[in-house]
């Protein structure tokens, strides 16, 4: 089962290049994702404590994190911090970053809202290049066959809350 | 009774050590390579440290706060004033410099001409040899702080308030390169933050030293951007 969240999540697979993103809340636990099957929600257990440190370590200079992309030889992961979580799209070298980046605030204001975040700007419906696209997951890595529908699991959010109010 | 003179005598160092006012680096280059030592020599200048490192008649490695290679010893030549001494500290794995001490020399001659237009050779420039033309270049003004560190986090150079940046630097480079594990990510290059104020970047090197740089608000960044494939 998939959250609301989800189809804000498959919206950055307009720009050409995203492999797949996903949602972190603020303690780094897993909130949603639209990524290629191989990514196992239980992976997120690892990843997403260390994209909240990596805000951390930043923050003890002084220094407010608000995104950060980090190069591999093949892919990029952008790291977007939300003022309640992460929002990380995972792409090829080659994607168009100014688009990434314009995505990924829509995306995020969309998110915001939907956690109701109080700071959230109103967000009105997508315009129909935003919607959902009816896709099958992308696929990990360059040239690479794009894998089956992801049966993603429910994402369990056991006592997740946003300022004393639960997250759906 | 006295302890016996031998033994202290034993331990005493050979050789001389002088204080010669009006000496050069210049002259210090020629006679550590013509003696074809085995040593490391820092010189000290105001608000600057630098390393020279001999071995076998040439200058083999150079590092000052924020550069390594031909351009350190460029800069450290430069200086014209200050203090030298031999000390220990690690040799790099590899060369930095391959040319021979009189090629250096002719080249920190040639650079010392151009330094009145003002440019100095970016960070971001390859280690060995200066940078290959404007595009390269850094002003000083550029940056508010950077560091080199070494593959296990050891401050190979800096400038700047550099000390908790590099801590910073480190733990962060850590982190993306276990990411990208979990991930199934291979190959870190490098990351750009963008902060509410300010950026910063960090480089992987092919040797495996990280780069970090704290830009000023003005400076160009095309150079590292493109270095670290962004």
């Amino acid at each position: 089962m998939q959250t609301s969240i989800y189809p804000i999540l498959s919206t950055l697979r307009d720009v050409d290049g995203v492999q797949g993103a996903f949602v972190l809340s603020e303690e780094g636990a897993l909130i949603d994702l639209d990524m290629p099957s191989m990514f196992a929600p239980s992976l997120f257990n690892e990843i997403g404590p260390r994209i909240v440190r990596l805000r951390e370590t930043f923050a003890s200079g002084g220094d407010e994190l608000d995104a950060c992309t980090l190069r591999f030889d093949d892919f990029k992961l952008y790291v977007r911090a939300m003022p309640t979580g992460f929002l990380c799209t995972l792409s090829s070298v080659g994607v168009n970053m100014a688009a990434l980046k314009m995505g990924v605030q829509l995306a995020q204001r969309r998110i915001l809202s939907e956690l109701g975040a109080p700071d959230a700007a109103p967000v009105s419906s997508p315009p129909s290049s935003l919607a959902p696209p009816n896709w099958s997951h992308g696929a990990y890595g360059p040239g690479s066959a794009p894998p089956p529908p992801s049966s993603s699991p429910p994402i369990s959010k056991p006592g997740l809350t946003y300022r004393g109010r639960p997250v759906k | 009774m006295a302890t016996p003179l031998p033994n202290v005598v034993k331990t005493l160092p050979t050789g001389f050590q002088a204080q010669i006012r009006g000496a050069s680096l210049w002259d210090l280059v020629q006679i550590e390579c013509l003696a074809r030592k085995h040593r490391v020599v820092r010189v000290t200048t105001v608000g600057n440290v630098g390393y020279l490192y001999f071995d076998g008649g040439n200058i083999v490695h150079a590092a000052t706060l924020d550069r390594e290679g031909e351009i350190a010893a460029f800069e450290m030549l430069e200086w014209n004033q200050g203090t030298f001494e031999s000390c220990d500290r690690a040799w790099p794995a590899s060369p930095t410099i391959t040319v021979s001490w009189q090629t250096l020399l002719l080249r920190a001659a040639q650079a010392k001409d151009e330094q009145g237009r003002g440019k100095i050779v970016s960070p971001m420039a390859p280690k060995s040899g200066p940078s290959s033309g404007d595009s390269g270049s850094w002003r000083a003004e550029d940056f508010e702080v950077a560091v080199r560190l070494g593959a296990n986090g050891e401050v190979l150079a800096s400038r700047g308030d550099a000390e908790e940046f590099a801590n910073i630097a480190a733990y962060t480079a850590r982190l993306a390169e276990i990411l990208g594990d979990y991930m199934g990510l291979e190959g870190f290059r490098g990351l750009e933050c963008t902060f509410k104020k300010g950026r910063c970047f960090l480089l992987k090197e092919s040797d495996g030293n990280i780069l970090a740089v704290k830009p000023s608000p003005q400076a160009d960044v095309s150079l590292i951007k493109d270095r670290i494939g962004l």
